[in-house]
């Protein structure tokens, strides 16, 4: 047999007959890369396993502790710099919106039907494109229009809410673990 | 269900002793992966942390089909792969010249039966330390999840995201390179222990 097998054996783990045990340590005395190989085998199955020092669950949860605080900060940071920048928003375009703020539910419904039929117009003064839309305005009755904004309205309150409610929950669960965490230390 | 699982799908749901009972199950094996991938305690320990708390925020997407150790070890492999490719940009490559320096000296077990058997196989085990050091990220944790986790070569291709073809291949060449360099190393070191004497002597 050549050497290529009995490196073959070496590297593919083989598990070897008696037989060839006898065979392949004959080779290993006669072959230094074989042997070399062998050994480097040996001395990775006797590798012991290396421990962390003690405490490692503690600091694991420490350290799980702080990133959450972390996260909880950057949370509130994003959400406050939103409503910093959406209330200025809101503040700047205040008085160009005067008119809808003061305005009732009726009077606003009235105010965006209005302003749709001139969208329609205006389409359909731009050319064939804007006949859909057109159309769609003088074919939908005032109060489907109105139906489908109290639905969009619907729709927007609560997705704040469910957001303010989850917010509210990831809070609560943050204030737990901390004092769970307290708790084990 | 056996109580590994058990402990999972606890976690999953919210329960974080659960989780904890998970990190004190799997410390060892995770830091030894980390410690053989980036020869520091430190750095080792931080990687342990890390990949601990990568497993806790992907919770959600474990396949319970899939075994939780050859995830978590995963994880933790691919983690310290890209450790050390952000290592080889930001560090000067003294990595070849580090030795064991930095670990705490391990000096052998004088109660041991054959306190000289166990000097050699401390150096055996430190040299083997320093070889896997030289060798190329995926190559050393291809050697090190077959050698100290018993990965057969389909597990390790999963977890290192390659074809069996490639494990194969990765093996066979860190293995020849492992054994070139122990064998080089302990030339050296007999040349050292008699230093004023002729090496053919």
């Amino acid at each position: 047999m050549d050497h290529r097998s009995y490196e073959s054996w070496l590297l593919e783990d083989e598990h070897l007959t008696p037989e060839q045990d006898r065979e392949l340590r004959q080779h290993l005395r006669n072959c230094a890369q074989c042997a070399a190989l062998a050994h480097a085998n040996r001395t990775l199955r006797a590798a012991p396993m290396s421990v962390p020092a003690k405490g490692f669950t503690v600091r694991f949860q420490a350290r799980l502790a702080a990133e959450r605080k972390a996260q909880r900060i950057r949370s509130t940071a994003g959400l406050s710099l939103i409503l910093v920048v959406g209330v200025s928003v809101a503040l700047v375009l205040a008085p160009l919106y005067e008119t809808y703020l003061s305005s009732t539910p009726t009077q606003l419904a009235a105010i965006w039907i209005t302003n749709l039929m001139l969208a329609g117009s205006a389409l359909r003064a731009i050319g064939p494109s804007g006949n859909l839309l057109a159309a769609a305005t003088v074919l939908v009755p005032p109060y489907v229009w109105a139906l489908s904004f109290a639905l969009f309205a619907g729709v927007a309150a609560l997705r704040i809410f469910s957001s303010r409610r989850f917010t509210r929950y990831l809070q609560a669960r943050g204030h737990s673990e901390a004092a769970t965490s307290g708790d084990q230390r | 269900m056996n109580e590994e699982l058990a402990l999972v799908l606890q976690a999953q749901q919210g329960d974080d002793d659960a989780f904890a009972q998970l990190v004190e199950r799997y410390q060892t094996p995770v830091y030894n992966l980390c410690y053989r991938m980036l020869g520091e305690d430190e750095a080792a320990e931080d990687a342990a942390q890390e990949s601990f708390l990568r497993v806790y925020r992907n919770l959600a997407r474990f396949d319970r089909q899939r075994s939780f150790a050859t995830w978590l070890l995963s994880i933790t492999a691919h983690y310290c792969i890209d450790c050390l490719r952000r290592r080889k940009f930001t560090m000067i490559s003294i990595d070849a010249e580090r030795d064991d320096d930095e670990r705490p000296m391990e000096l052998p077990d004088v109660e041991a039966l054959n306190p000289e058997q166990e000097t050699v196989r401390h150096e055996e085990q430190a040299a083997l330390q320093r070889v896997l050091q030289q060798l190329d990220a995926t190559d050393r944790a291809a050697v090190v999840l077959r050698y100290w986790y018993d990965f057969s070569e389909i597990e390790i291709s999963q977890s290192l995201s390659l074809t069996v073809s490639a494990v194969k291949s990765r093996l066979h060449r860190a293995r020849r390179e492992l054994a070139r360099r122990l064998q080089a190393g302990s030339s050296e070191a007999r040349v050292e222990r008699m230093p004023y004497g002729s090496p053919v002597l």
